[in-house]
């Protein structure tokens, strides 16, 4: 039940990501969703399913793009491993400013890891389109954004982990 | 070096392997029915969420406008005035025309057979010029398409074709290249986006004298042309030294405000 509430979320999620944010360019950028949903959950629950999700939520996105098949896949899987090996080695707190310190760094990560890609495909002549626009103005509009969403999903997870265990307590008291 | 244990970096791994199975897969063509049957399944709920997303920005950006309506209102009435002037202008001019016709064998072009289509996407990431539109294969859009708004002003090229989906890379990419005419000076030139912001048209020679407000239109070289509008040239840059001209142009059209468009069928 929870692991397909999760898969409707990260569906969910790539819709409003290809289909409804697009409208809403702010600071020539729009919030990466799936990426700070990921790291959200990382964080906050467990990095198995954040692991799942970024798996899925990759494909997906990759499913609706233009790009190689595959980039969203393997940026969204990386950054989420390095961000875990960060945060569990380096931060041992769990603040507002270490929440958006690694909102931050996940995003430049990410952004670069993305462009890292593009570069080699590029090299290789696999690239089926254009991608390197004016980027710091991207990337630091993306963070800020990115950081502004943060919020909202951390107030989500909350709620979802607060849900899944109401909903565990109750199947087991059923059984 | 970093703390983390042995069942992580096995699971990691697998994420990994799991990814190349996936890429691969996709390219050999296993995946496709799993694929056609998600777009198939989302792409309905899509074109909503796009919708709703229009409306949403139309109310926030009518909003944001309101405060500037009675300059827009002074500037539209100012507006009002000179088109009535050139109206007069252009009713002259088409008697004149009409004339002209009557003396001259005058060969209709055959118009264009259009496929009308929704946008209902656009690129996730951020970083190029792509958006997705509702009509496939099963209607009839092939890859290398032209792609226009009703008026048949040039937006874009479709790149990928699916089912019931494809993909129209925007003139406003970088990775565009439309061949191009200049109608008024005869000139031939290359246009492309440039970062998303507007166009440029380049390897125009330097022996053509264009001038601020020329039209653009595809070029006939590009053999699918009907002469659609691309814009109309805004800035010049021909420095002495250079071999050719470039030219940046202003299209008509909003990019990031794209919601009905046709592809070019024939």
């Amino acid at each position: 039940m929870i692991l397909f509430l999760f898969i409707i979320l990260v569906l969910f999620l790539t819709i409003v990501q290809t289909s409804f944010l697009p409208h809403f360019e702010l600071l020539n950028s729009v919030p990466n969703l799936m990426l700070v949903f990921v790291v959200s959950w990382c964080i906050l629950r467990n990095y198995k399913n954040g692991l799942f999700g970024a798996v899925l939520g990759g494909f997906l996105l990759d499913l609706f793009s233009s790009t190689f098949f595959g980039v969203n896949m393997i940026s969204l899987t990386v950054t989420m491993i390095v961000i875990y090996i960060i945060i569990s080695n380096f931060v041992d707190m769990n603040n507002i400013y270490t929440r958006i310190g690694i909102i931050s760094l996940a995003t430049l990560f990410y952004y670069l890891f993305t462009l890292f890609i593009f570069f080699i495909l590029d090299f290789f002549d696999l690239k089926l389109s254009g991608y390197l626009q004016p980027l710091w103005q991207k990337i630091l509009g993306g963070i800020v954004l990115n950081i502004i969403i943060m919020f909202l999903f951390y107030w989500f997870v909350n709620f979802f982990r607060d849900f899944s265990i109401r909903y565990n307590d109750r199947v087991k008291a059923k059984t | 070096m970093f703390k983390i244990s042995q069942n992580k970096i096995f699971l990691f791994l697998i994420s990994l392997v799991v990814i190349i199975v996936l890429i691969t897969f996709h390219f050999i063509g296993i995946l496709n029915p799993v694929e056609n049957i998600l777009l198939k399944v989302l792409a309905p709920i899509k074109s909503v969420f796009f919708s709703i997303g229009e409306r949403v920005f139309d109310l926030f950006a009518f909003l944001g406008s309101i405060r500037d309506l009675a300059k827009e209102n002074k500037n539209i009435k100012t507006d009002l005035e000179k088109s009535l002037v050139a109206r007069a202008r252009l009713e002259e001019l088409e008697n004149e025309n009409n004339d002209l016709r009557k003396q001259l064998v005058y060969n209709k072009k055959s118009s264009l057979d259009l496929i009308p289509t929704k946008v209902i996407g656009k690129d996730s990431n951020n970083l190029s010029n792509v958006v997705n539109i509702n009509k496939g294969l099963n209607n009839d859009v092939v890859k290398d398409r032209f792609v226009v708004v009703s008026d048949g002003i040039l937006i874009g090229k479709v790149t990928e074709v699916y089912s019931n989906y494809s993909e129209v890379l925007l003139i406003s990419d970088i990775y565009s290249h439309v061949q191009a005419h200049i109608k008024d000076s005869n000139a031939d030139g290359i246009v492309s986006g440039e970062h998303g912001l507007g166009l440029i048209m380049e390897l125009i020679p330097q022996d053509k004298v264009i001038k601020k407000g020329d039209l653009v239109t595809t070029s006939d070289l590009e053999k699918k042309s009907y002469d659609l509008l691309i814009g109309e040239i805004e800035e010049i840059d021909s420095g002495d030294n250079e071999l050719f001209q470039k030219a940046r142009i202003k299209s008509p059209i909003d990019f990031k405000d794209l919601d009905y468009v046709f592809v070019v069928k024939n």
